[in-house]
């Protein structure tokens, strides 16, 4: 069972379960691109949040909570009481919606490696590889081209996930979960380019 | 929105659930994804498919009987699809299974992370402000 690779339904499955659970512990969709830029400006980042610092008790976090899970799920975005600054009144209020805190998408991403690490100790197959997969250097070498096209591919990875705004798991799966046409023009456009090209890759083998 | 380090360990958590599952169905093998895009074995779509279904029938029930505002459809929605796209074809990989990879032990993947950066940084500091365009990302 371990060797093989998990059924349709399992995978899809699992997938379901990381949305939905996901979301309900942060209150977004899951998407990762957008990840890597907050990261790279960790700093900004957090001086932002820090800013950001004055929503302190339960009412205000609900409401950001409710405002962020509206903003998300493309849903009109009514305007919401809070707390104000005078006790016992409330003060309507759009809130901005909040996303997640930079640390903890920093924690999010190294626990995705963690992940990949233990199921490769789950394979038996844990530990240092300087080789990637045998169907990749078969098509494009080993040595630096290896790594140079690696690290093109990256290139595109990181601009085409910018530009469009989204991945495989932001477009892909949440923003198609979601019905947003964005999505799913993003993703017919991914999915399509990747057929494509693994045509012409293939034709090459 | 509030951390908590109890908000923090879920998270983590998940994430490592998300890596070993990403990793045990197969979608960091290049040969799998090769699979998938050459529509040899459509497990992987099935997969896919799957979970969007499901978790579409999820979503809908917790929107239930409010109605939707649909965001825009980007500038950058198709070419950035298309590089895209084409960087996980050549690669298999796109920008979660670089992490399942590095945790994994392949470290030749730490070229295609450092590609994703700077794709990013390209993106973000000199085609954006020259394009104009709404980079509105995700997370």
């Amino acid at each position: 069972m371990l060797s093989g690779y998990w059924p349709w339904w399992a995978g899809a499955m699992a997938l379901v379960f990381v949305s939905l659970v996901y979301f309900r512990i942060t209150g977004r969709t899951l998407g990762v691109s957008g990840f890597v830029w907050r990261l790279v400006r960790w700093r900004s980042e957090r001086a932002a949040e820090r800013a950001d610092a004055e929503l302190s008790d339960d009412e205000e976090f609900m409401a950001a909570l409710m405002a962020a899970t509206a903003d998300e799920m493309g849903m009109p975005q009514e305007p919401i009481a809070v707390p104000a600054a005078e006790p016992g009144s409330v003060e309507l209020r759009r809130e901005v919606p909040q996303r997640v805190p930079v640390g903890m998408a920093f924690t999010f991403l190294c626990a995705v490696a963690l992940g990949g690490f233990a199921a490769a100790l789950s394979t038996g197959t844990a530990g240092v590889h300087t080789d990637m997969d045998p169907l990749f250097h078969e098509l494009f070498g080993t040595g630096w081209t290896a790594i140079l096209v690696l690290f093109g591919a990256g290139l595109l990875i990181g601009l085409g996930t910018s530009m469009a705004g989204g991945c495989t798991s932001g477009h892909g799966l949440s923003g198609c979960a979601n019905r947003q046409p964005g999505s799913f023009v993003t993703t017919a456009s991914f999915f399509g380019t990747g057929i494509v090209v693994s045509f012409l890759l293939g034709s090459f083998l | 929105m509030r951390g908590g380090a109890q908000r923090h360990l879920a998270v983590a958590a998940l994430g490592v659930f998300f890596g070993f599952s990403l990793s045990r169905m197969g979608f960091s093998s290049f040969s799998e994804v090769h699979r998938m895009f050459t529509l040899v074995d459509l497990r992987l779509i099935f997969t896919f498919l799957g979970a969007v279904v499901v978790t579409g029938a999820a979503f809908a029930v917790v929107t239930r009987g409010i109605s939707p505002v649909h965001k825009a459809i980007h500038r950058g929605s198709v070419l950035g699809g298309v590089l895209f796209g084409a960087g996980w074809a050549i690669s298999g990989m796109c920008p979660t299974v670089v992490l399942v990879l590095l945790g994994e032990g392949r470290v030749l993947a730490l070229a295609t992370a450092a590609g994703v950066v700077l794709g990013a940084v390209l993106y973000y500091r000199v085609l954006a402000p020259r394009l104009g365009w709404d980079a509105d990302s995700c997370g």
